[in-house]
Formats: structure tokens, C-alpha cells, sequence
């Protein structure tokens, strides 16, 4: 059991729900206890695909700026090896074996973008706003954002979020390619479910040819 | 810092301009149109933050001089030299950790179009001209613009650009991903409004970290790109903190 996190099993999807509402935000401990589930959830091989959400009304807002800035300074090295940690598990997830699909409503900026763009589809309601505001609080994104945005978006895009940190809206992201489908609110785990039960079932599916040419692409990007 | 020949410089806030300078045309006299030492001393400038490359007058560059180039080609050391320095200038360019916006007006042609490929972000005039004419006289582009206009617009429309040395608008060159936005305005002015708004009041530090990040992102392998990510991170993170306490 864990406190920020909600899990399940149902049908071969692994449901993974960040359980702090109303924002979900990325406390210290969320980022231990994802790192513990991705081990738990990615060794189970009755698992076929994950999908991500928030409870409530958001996905969620992130890092707390205050607890990110809250490290013990003579430890730098302490904190620097947190970081680190959680880009790896974020990464877990962007190099998974399974789909890994991101259910989006509300709010989903900072570190929530992240978790979100390491996925390999995002399914997204009307309503979402996303985002990397980190360069208004003089920090950057650190769990991975600058490298998945850069796979999915061209560099004027990408250089305008990162460095300006505007939000996007639901048609904005879907332009930019950032966003696979926009569904409405009340819909949004029944799609996100249909969407991912449509990648496990047909073989000749468009997501899941998809899905492989992500996987190519990422196994390739480092030879 | 002396403003080299062919170069109009000039310095808005915190945005550096060079214009490329040989009016009308501002063909290139030379495979670098700047020398790397003025670049890379420009990009260490701490009140710099990002770069417009423009040209004087009515048009951005026709391209190389022919007969310049003719001339330097009569040693085969001297025209290796020329163009290998010229490379090397346009991939230091392009890998430089502040943003770099051409400003693109008339016609942007041969090793305009390179050097305009090598900068971050094009934004053109409405009336902008594009061509990569250099089949028109037995040559082939030589300073990495065929590498970069690959990445942006694909293999198949690449070799027809190349093979046939057609001039195409600027409507074409933003649906083939030539050119990342147009206006119908004064393109140096909205270029210029465009690159104060992404970092002209942004700190330094945070971003030539992004644009580090950014490129990092497709030189580095995955594992690396990370680290390097949170590593920059980590850097501002402790900046940041410490600012604070001694604010408080």
C-alpha cells in the first residue's frame, strides 16, 4: 500500500492513479513510492500495458517549487543523487516493454509534464493545461522533459517551452503532437481503457504500429 | 570585441544582431561569414542572451560569391580550408547555448540558405525566396546545409530541392519545415519581438542550460542526455536555494 499512490490490476493493465488531491502534487514521497511500484508493476508479467492518471480534477501539478528548493545545501550530493533517481524511474516507464499510456485531465505541468511526455501515449480531456513553468522559478526541467519533448516536438516548440514556460491548451498540445487524442472529461479512463485495449488486441492497429515505431526508434537512437 | 567586415552589428537590450553585409544581394565573400573567434566570444558575452542573424537591406543572402569562390578554388588547400572553416562555423552555430533566430527578407539562397539552416529557429518575410541553386553551376551546398535541411523536411523532398535548384516561396518552405513561421510584417522587428519574449529577461544561466539540455537531447545517448539533464538541474536548484536564504 502506499499513501500518494493508487494501484490495480485489472484485465492485464496495471492502473497507476497519484492519489494527493485536489493537485496530486510530487511530494518526496511520491517519488519513492513510484520508484517502488515501477519495480513492482514492470517485473509482473501478467501486465500488458500501464495506464497513468490522477484522481479528482488534475493530473497533477508537479514538484512543490518550495520542496524542490528544501535539500540540505551541504549535502548537495544527496540531493543531486534523489534527482537522479527519479529521472531513472521516470525513464522506466519511456523504456518499458509495455504501452504505457498517460490519462490527462486538468492540470498536468513541471514534473507531472514529465512523468507524462516518459509515456508513450497521452490520451487528454478538453480541459487539461500543460506545461513546464520551471523556468519562471530560474530552474529547468530535470526528470527527463527536455529529451521526450525533443523526441516529439520541433525545436522552435520545444525551445518555447522550456524556455518561455507558457501552457498549452488541449488543441495546442494535439497540434504539436505532444497529445494523441482528446476525449471528453467524462469519458477520459473509458477511452484511455479502449485506446489501450486497442494496442493489446490488434495486431495491424495504428497505435500499435505506433507503438513499435517509438520502440525502433528509441532502441536506435543510441547506436 | 571589432565588428568584422560584411557584418553590421548591432546590440538591442539583450539581443546581439548581425547582419550580413553586401548589399543588394549580400552574397557571401567568404565561406565563413564571420570569423568562429567573433562568435564564440559574442556567445561568452554574459549581457547576451540570444542571437538575430539578419541581412542588410532588402534581402537575407543570395549565397556564395562565384567568383570568389572560383578564385579560392585555384589552390585546392586554400578552398578546403575555406569551406572546412566555414562548416565548422555554421555547426558552432548551431550548438551554441544561446538561441540563434534568423530573420529571413528577400532571397535566402546557397549558403545563405546554410547559414540560415544552421540557426535555431527561421522566422521569414511573406515574400521570402528560397533555393539551393548550386546544381545550376555543377556544385553541391558544402557547409551542412544538406544534413540539415534532411532532418527538417525529409530524403525525397531534400533531393528534389537539390537536384532541380528550383526557388521555391516562403509558403512552400513552411510547409516542408524550411522555415518555422512567416509574417507579413517587418521580419527583422518581429523576429526581434519574438527572441526578447523566448529569453530576453530570462537569467543567463538558466537559459544556456535549457538550450544545453536541449541540444543534448539529440547528440547524447539517452542515459547521458538524462543525467546531464538533472545534473544542470542540480546546478540551478542549489543557485536558486541559496539566493533565496540570502534574500530571506
Amino acid at each position: 500500500m502506499f499513501e500518494t499512490i493508487d494501484w490495480h490490476i485489472e484485465d492485464g493493465i496495471g492502473f497507476i492513479q497519484l492519489n494527493q488531491p485536489p493537485a496530486n502534487i510530487m511530494s518526496k514521497l511520491f517519488f519513492y513510492e513510484i520508484h517502488e511500484l515501477a519495480d513492482t508493476l514492470l517485473s509482473n508479467i501478467s501486465i500488458q500495458a500501464l495506464i497513468i492518471s490522477g484522481k479528482g480534477r488534475h493530473f497533477s501539478s508537479g514538484a512543490d517549487i518550495n520542496d524542490l528548493l528544501s535539500f540540505d545545501k551541504d549535502k548537495p550530493q544527496q540531493a543531486s543523487d534523489f534527482y537522479l533517481a527519479n529521472s531513472q524511474t521516470f525513464s522506466r516507464f519511456y523504456l518499458a516493454n509495455i504501452p504505457v499510456i498517460a490519462a490527462i485531465k486538468g492540470v498536468c505541468i513541471g514534473s507531472a509534464m514529465e512523468l507524462a511526455m516518459a509515456c508513450h501515449f497521452r490520451i487528454a480531456t478538453e480541459n487539461i493545461i500543460m506545461g513546464f513553468p520551471e523556468s519562471g522559478f530560474n530552474l529547468m526541467t530535470g526528470c527527463g522533459g527536455s529529451v521526450y519533448l525533443s523526441e516529439l516536438m520541433n525545436k522552435k516548440d520545444t525551445m518555447e517551452l522550456l524556455l518561455t514556460g507558457k501552457n498549452l491548451d488541449a488543441r495546442e498540445a494535439l497540434n504539436m503532437g505532444i497529445v494523441d487524442d482528446v476525449v471528453p472529461k467524462s469519458e477520459l479512463m473509458e477511452k484511455a481503457v479502449s485506446f489501450t485495449k486497442n494496442i493489446l488486441l490488434h495486431n495491424y492497429n495504428r497505435s500499435l504500429k505506433d507503438f513499435y515505431c517509438k520502440k525502433f526508434l528509441r532502441t536506435h537512437r543510441d547506436d | 570585441m571589432t565588428t568584422p567586415e560584411n557584418i553590421v552589428f548591432e546590440k538591442h537590450g539583450s539581443i546581439a544582431i548581425l547582419k550580413i553585409s553586401n548589399p543588394p544581394q549580400n552574397y557571401l565573400k567568404s565561406p565563413s561569414f564571420i570569423p568562429i573567434d567573433f562568435l564564440n566570444e559574442l556567445s561568452q558575452q554574459e549581457d547576451i542572451n540570444g542571437i538575430l542573424i539578419s541581412g542588410v537591406g532588402r534581402h537575407f543572402s543570395a549565397g556564395a560569391d562565384l567568383n570568389n569562390l572560383f578564385e579560392l578554388a585555384k589552390d585546392s588547400n586554400q578552398l578546403t580550408n575555406a569551406m572546412s572553416d566555414g562548416s565548422e562555423l555554421l555547426e558552432a552555430i548551431s550548438s551554441i547555448h544561446i538561441p540563434v533566430v534568423a530573420a529571413i527578407n528577400g532571397v535566402c539562397w546557397g549558403g545563405g540558405l546554410e547559414i540560415a539552416l544552421a540557426c535555431h529557429i527561421r522566422i521569414a518575410s511573406v515574400k521570402a525566396l528560397f533555393a539551393f541553386p548550386e546544381v545550376n553551376s555543377n556544385l553541391m551546398p558544402g557547409l551542412g546545409g544538406i544534413y540539415r535541411v534532411t532532418n527538417l523536411t525529409g530524403t525525397a523532398d531534400t533531393l528534389a530541392l537539390l537536384m532541380s535548384g528550383e526557388t521555391f516561396d516562403a509558403e512552400k518552405a513552411l510547409q516542408l519545415h524550411i522555415v518555422d513561421q512567416l509574417t507579413s510584417e517587418n521580419v527583422l522587428d518581429y523576429a526581434l519581438q519574438y527572441i526578447n519574449n523566448l529569453v530576453g529577461s530570462k537569467p543567463r544561466s538558466v537559459i544556456t542550460s535549457i538550450m544545453q539540455a536541449i541540444h543534448n537531447a539529440k547528440k547524447l545517448p539517452l542515459q547521458e542526455a538524462l543525467k546531464e539533464e538533472t545534473r544542470m538541474f542540480c546546478e540551478l536548484a542549489l543557485a536558486e536555494a541559496a539566493l533565496r536564504k540570502s534574500e530571506a
